[in-house]
């Protein structure tokens, strides 16, 4: 396990200079954070929200509120953490505003049911896409999150446990719990 | 006998990511059950799709890109404008917060001491004699005019001149009496 192509953590030595320069408002750097960063951010918001456009609204929304507040980044996590973190907290508001106008289910059916009939004349492999997509999009939120972080953002869970407020054995307890219920559901499903 | 519930979790736990631990790699070794957990859970990693699945492609990468950086541009538009009008305001605040100081100052110097204002009048308006007493003079209309033009000029009205022109002749003779020494004194 672990072989499979997953999305690597910045090299720090990599992001460090680079913020520092963004700090003293050099653009340029700072457009060189959003490149290492737009596909990771854009892939977290997707996968949280299940809808693309939503999820690139919130990419974008991510990085400008990160460019206005980079002065109060106080480096104590790395940047892509925090970061994210912001992203996290984005998708977790769109998804609770969603909720709150009842559209929610709805909004992640439809996506769903979107993508599996874009998928019709596609590969298996991207429909198993979809079907993981909406059984996750299903998780409990901090399940959801917590395995989003985890399982494909590569953040430790001492870093995820920061981000989230949480201990770090509330925050092993819903990764184990989002494991053992996707577990459950790909053998519903036959895929293992 | 299934496998104790400790050691799901601990394998749950690297779910993903991570080469076990000696000492737990040495239990999937050694225990059929903990293998067929673990081979499981390696299947399942192998069945998500991969993050890149959810990546952007090169045109919409593009367009993320231009988008981000044409809202920054507004951003950073905008501090710049706040970072120009601030001061003005700022400036403009102040200078009223000070202009209120100053008055508020004055007047309360005003009321703890009522002969203040009297006190450059009263100083033009007593003669000492050759008797060493002091007596006091009784204005007289240039002296009243001189006095009002004193008291203009020293609150930078500048305006003695049209002040006296414009008074009637019983509010010269109201003048004239208030600013008689004696009372002010």
């Amino acid at each position: 396990m672990g072989e499979k192509d997953k999305m690597t953590r910045l090299d720090r030595n990599i992001t460090e200079p680079l913020v520092q320069q963004a700090k003293n408002g050099d653009r340029e750097a700072f457009s060189r954070l959003v490149r290492l960063m737009m596909n990771r951010t854009v892939a977290l918001t997707y996968r949280m929200t299940g809808d693309r456009e939503a999820a690139k609204d919130l990419a974008q929304d991510s990085f400008v509120a990160a460019w206005q507040s980079l002065k109060d980044f106080r480096e104590d996590a790395p940047f892509d953490s925090w970061l994210l973190k912001i992203a996290h907290n984005k998708a977790l508001n769109h998804i609770a505003a969603a909720k709150r106008k009842n559209h929610a289910q709805n909004e992640v059916q439809t996506r769903a049911e979107a993508i599996n009939d874009d998928n019709l004349a596609k590969s298996a492999r991207e429909k198993l896409l979809a079907s993981i997509l909406t059984f996750v999009n299903h998780l409990p939120p901090m399940q959801k999150s917590v395995f989003e972080l985890r399982y494909y953002q590569n953040i430790p869970f001492a870093e995820i446990a920061q981000t989230t407020g949480k201990a770090i054995g509330t925050v092993k307890t819903h990764y184990r719990e989002a494991v053992a219920k996707l577990r459950t559901h790909a053998r519903q499903e036959g895929l293992i | 006998m299934s496998l104790p519930q400790d050691i799901k979790d601990r394998l749950l736990e690297h779910f993903g990511h991570q080469q076990l631990p000696a000492d737990l790699a040495a239990i999937v070794e050694s225990n059929p059950q903990a293998r067929a957990f673990w081979d499981e859970l390696h299947a399942l990693d192998q069945a998500l799709p991969e993050d890149e699945a959810f990546c952007l492609d090169d045109d919409d990468f593009a367009d993320m890109l231009e988008r981000v950086e044409s809202e920054i541009d507004t951003t950073v538009e905008r501090s710049h404008l706040r970072a120009v009008t601030r001061p003005w305001y700022q400036v403009t605040a102040v200078a009223a917060s000070i202009a209120l100081m100053a008055v508020a100052v004055m007047l309360a110097l005003k009321v703890q001491d009522p002969a203040s204002t009297g006190m450059h009048l009263t100083t033009v308006a007593v003669e000492q004699t050759d008797n060493d007493s002091i007596s006091l003079i009784q204005p007289n209309e240039s002296m009243t005019a001189a006095l009002i033009s004193d008291y203009a000029s020293r609150r930078n009205l500048e305006a003695s001149a049209w002040l006296l022109e414009d008074l009637t002749d019983e509010e010269f003779e109201y003048l004239r009496k208030n600013l008689e020494v004696g009372d002010l004194l």
